[in-house]
């Protein structure tokens, strides 16, 4: 349980501040490597990792939408509700927060437990 | 121990292809790893505030420091100490707002779409570089590059501007536009400040009725042209006064051949219509009829809406120069604007500037062709197309003296008003010299000769350039490369093989139609002929519908002691020219039925004021009558899908005034009876009301109203990006109106101008916003102020340092050592 939280406590500060330099993925740079050097099981680096940048993305999400004067993310959203009318009864903030944490979260559990499985080498 | 190796690596792989997968586009979807990353994606560009702008930019490449404030309106000042800094300091700041945009319109003109959208721009890419787009950039660039210094060195600054800000654009500030379709902008260079005139020479010259008009006199023969297709209007107001004496006669070298009309070999499949709504109006009056004693000058350009805007507003300064108005975010200088002396607009004049040629080959190699009495070599160009997840594409042009062969048989066309095996000549392919130094030295021109050695540097799209100054002189100039034509010469396709037929040369500058202060104390355009038939050379049979310049000119004349006002007035003036000559006539028909005279419909009609307002029926009724009447005379004579051209509107309405029981008003599908205008009037009219109110239900409600039927909106350059497009905008106009504002084309930009000896007021807006980021308050935030037909007072600053409370953001541009 403790390796959950270093890795989780750990990946959502490291996560935080890497994402400000280089591409979209250098954010799972450290679920690997919290992944490798902390975790012991692999549903525990999961979870870790999932939760840890589901979270983040989340909030940071939560920041710009928090300085959008225009709605501007709703329409970026109705492109894709176009294509996917059965996203346009929720609430768009709603599917917004839900696309990101799983996106994000997703990413961030694989990659966290990839890096858990190369332990067993 | 194999199998641990794969059991511990095989969550790695499956990790690194999700990455992969979520990383790129697949068809149409975004990579939506990288799209919904709040680091990277498109939430990055939720825009910053003004207050995040303050302060210092190291740029490498500026010579000196420039100062840069915005306004308000997000509009950039820009003050620099020379003109390198000048023109690098507006490519950076332009980029910064259109960037997307500007690169856009490159790859359009270029030919180039494919690479990011994929094959389905394939025809239309192959169209832009078969009529010669990008080889005519290419040669004016390498013209320029060998012979005009000046404009080199103004784009090389102008580029090298653009790319200091490409190259320090993180990823996460990439405009939303990149982020979704997945690409990255290129280097920036003088060849695509070209390509975007290119554009403005496609949309503004490149249309023809060649083809049409030819089919017309096959089938019917040249008496039936000669009375339907006349060479001038019935009703008309040209642009020089008629009467004015032009001191000059036509000269042709190699004489002129008689009127023929060739046999064609092949018939192109669906014709499509032109676009009439693109146009524009412009207007100076002297002081005589101001209330302040100095000129008024106003320009609107008509063009397609679309978000981001065409226009970009600024200011442009140096110790030597000091200009304010729009640019076209991609090319330096500023197009129509005013500075402290003198102020300018365009309208298209739209002559006939480009025509065909029936091409006789030796052989299907196609590697000559017989003119003036010998086998001539064509070159053959060939173009590769690189298509987005596809193969790419070679594609072979044959080149003639007259110009590129656009479309073989074997070749399906896109623009299908282009015939086949005919070669194009087009003024726009002219490669001598680019028109920036005509708005370099208008940015500079202090009185009318200034204007007038601006002008001649002109070459295409050929526009009516309106001046007024503040030595309280007024002008126009039809301007720009004209062909010399004899009389009809390229009305219908001509014989490749007879070199009378090729132009012989242009119509001197000198001889271009121009007027300086008229006894009428006002000029004006709105795209209609630029002079009568007295005038010596041939420049079109058909210009713009004349309603425009009809109204303009009857209500410069009325009025006097003109002010801004009365100019914004005049801008936004509704009136339905063609109701008032044809609606009295149209009821009377009409009366002589009681059902109808009783309904809501007619009274709605008889009480109309002709105006096309937003809030009246009238207009809706009327106009989808008008259009209906029209299909009806014309499309059993002329269908639109054998390739003929209808006659204009005018001509349908003077032979409804004129010739009421004409034979071209019986309908040639029913054999049993002779119809007269009276059945049409009727029958359309029936057609007409039975559709709206299948359309709009029950007379009277909102939904009948003009704004609601005409529905005018402003749709994004990527038309799946629906979001970020503007419908439903409630405003009056119509194509034909002073206020040309249709369903998707309208007055792109309004700027009026007072004169003044000390310093000039401006007034202005277009129908956007400075930022091209769908995310900035500043993408849109004009639309609703142009609905309503007002103006923004434009702030034009004397100096650097001048406090103007207006300002919002002061940057200074400092040169990185």
């Amino acid at each position: 349980m403790k390796s959950f939280w270093i890795s989780f406590f750990g990946i959502l500060i490291s996560a935080f501040f890497v994402g400000w330099i280089g591409p979209w993925w250098v954010i799972f740079i450290p679920c690997f490597l919290f992944g490798l050097l902390v975790n012991r099981k692999a549903s525990g680096a999961f979870w870790s990792g999932f939760f840890a940048i589901a979270i983040l993305w989340k909030l940071m999400s939560l920041y710009w939408i928090s300085k959008d004067s225009v709605q501007y993310y709703e329409q970026v959203l109705k492109i894709f509700t176009d294509a996917l009318p059965i996203l346009a009864s929720w609430s768009p903030k709603i599917v917004l927060l839900s696309i990101v944490s799983l996106i994000g979260g997703f990413v961030g559990g694989l990659v966290t437990w990839a890096g858990q499985a190369l332990r067993k080498i | 121990m194999m199998i641990r190796i794969v059991r511990a690596i095989w969550p790695f792989c499956i990790a690194l292809g999700v990455l992969y997968g979520l990383n790129r586009s697949w068809g149409n979807v975004p990579p939506v790893g990288k799209l919904f990353s709040p680091y990277t994606g498109f939430l990055r560009n939720i825009s910053p505030d003004f207050q995040d702008q303050q302060g210092d930019w190291q740029i490498s490449g500026l010579h000196a420091p420039v100062s840069l404030h915005y306004d308000h309106n997000g509009v950039p000042h820009i003050f620099a100490e020379n003109d390198h800094d000048l023109y690098f300091a507006q490519g950076f700041v332009v980029a910064k707002d259109r960037l997307w945009q500007m690169e856009f319109y490159t790859l359009a003109a270029s030919g180039r779409l494919t690479e990011i959208v994929g094959e389905a721009a394939y025809f239309m890419d192959r169209y832009h570089r078969r009529i010669g787009m990008a080889a005519t950039a290419q040669s004016i660039i390498k013209y320029i590059e060998e012979n005009d210094p000046l404009s080199w060195n103004i784009l090389q600054a102008y580029s090298k501007g653009v790319n200091a800000y490409i190259s320090n654009l993180s990823e996460n500030q990439l405009p939303i536009e990149y982020k979704l379709l997945d690409y990255k902008p290129e280097e920036w260079s003088p060849y695509k400040s070209i390509l975007m005139l290119m554009n403005m020479r496609l949309t503004l010259s490149g249309g023809t009725h060649d083809l049409r008009l030819t089919h017309v006199a096959k089938k019917y023969g040249m008496e039936v042209v000669k009375e339907l297709f006349p060479l001038y209007p019935s009703e008309e107001s040209p642009i020089i006064p008629s009467g004015t004496n032009w001191g000059f006669e036509a000269d042709f070298p190699k004489g002129v051949p008689a009127l023929k009309v060739l046999g064609l070999s092949s018939d192109a499949d669906l014709m499509e219509p032109p676009v009439p709504q693109i146009g524009s109006n412009n207007w100076a009056v002297s002081g005589a009829k101001t209330a302040h004693g100095l000129p008024l000058l106003s320009n609107d350009p008509h063009l397609g809406l679309s978000l981001p805007s065409i226009w970009y507003q600024m200011q442009l300064s140096t110790p030597t120069s000091n200009v304010y108005g729009v640019v076209l975010p991609g090319t330096p200088a500023v197009i129509i604007g005013f500075n402290k002396d003198i102020a300018w607009g365009v309208t298209n004049v739209g002559s006939d500037v480009m025509d065909f040629y029936q091409i006789q080959f030796q052989d299907s190699t196609k590697q000559a062709y017989w003119h003036d009495g010998e086998w001539k070599a064509t070159n053959l160009r060939v173009d590769t197309y690189k298509i987005k997840g596809k193969e790419d594409r070679l594609d072979s042009v044959y080149l003639t003296h007259h110009g590129p062969v656009v479309y073989h048989k074997d070749l399906s066309a896109y623009k299908t008003t282009f015939p086949e095996g005919h070669a194009m000549r087009w003024a726009a392919n002219q490669d001598k010299g680019s028109d920036l130094l005509t708005f370099y030295y208008l940015n500079r021109a202090k009185n009318y000769e200034d204007y007038r050695t601006a002008l001649e540097l002109f070459t295409a799209p050929a526009q009516n350039f309106v001046f007024a100054s503040n030595q309280n002189d007024i002008a126009i100039t039809s301007n720009g490369r004209l062909p010399k034509k004899w009389k009809e010469q390229g009305r219908f396709l001509m014989d490749g093989t007879n070199s009378q037929y090729d132009w012989q040369g242009w119509i001197p500058f000198e001889q271009n139609p121009h007027i300086l202060n008229p006894v009428r104390n006002f000029v004006s355009s709105a795209n209609q002929f630029p002079a009568d038939t007295t005038y010596p050379y041939y420049l079109d049979w058909s210009f713009a519908h004349p309603t425009r310049a009809i109204r303009i000119n009857e209500r410069l004349q009325e009025m006097d002691q003109m002010t801004v006002d009365s100019f914004r007035n005049l801008l936004n003036d509704n009136f339905n020219v063609d109701a008032r000559r044809l609606l009295p006539t149209l009821l009377r028909v009409l009366a002589e039925n009681d059902s109808i005279s009783k309904t809501q419909e007619y009274s709605y009609l008889q009480r109309w004021n002709y105006q096309n307002d937003a809030e009246q029926i009238a207009p809706t009724i009327f106009n989808r009558w008008l259009h209906n009447l029209y299909k009806t005379i014309w499309d059993d004579k002329f269908p639109a899908n054998e390739g003929l051209l209808a006659p204009t509107l005018d001509k349908t309405i003077s032979l409804i005034l004129a010739d009421p029981n004409s034979k071209w008003f019986d309908n040639e599908h029913t054999t049993n009876k002779v119809e007269a205008l009276a059945d049409l009037v009727l029958e359309s009219y029936k057609n007409t009301l039975s559709i709206l109110k299948t359309e709009l239900g029950e007379i009277g409600q909102d939904s009948w109203k003009w704004a609601a039927v005409k529905n005018t909106q402003i749709n994004h350059l990527v038309p799946n990006f629906k979001s970020f497009s503007r419908k439903n905008i409630w405003n009056g106009g119509h194509a034909n109106s002073v206020n040309a504002t249709s369903a998707t084309h309208g007055p792109s930009w309004r700027m009026v101008v007072q004169l003044d000896l000390d310093w000039p007021k401006g007034f202005g807006l277009y129908p956007g916003g400075q930022s091209g980021n769908p995310a900035s308050p500043f993408y849109d935030n004009m639309i609703d102020k142009w609905a309503k037909g007002e103006l923004n007072e434009l702030i034009f600053l004397k100096a650097a340092n001048e406090k103007h409370p207006s300002l919002r953001a002061t940057i200074n541009m400092i040169p990185k050592p």
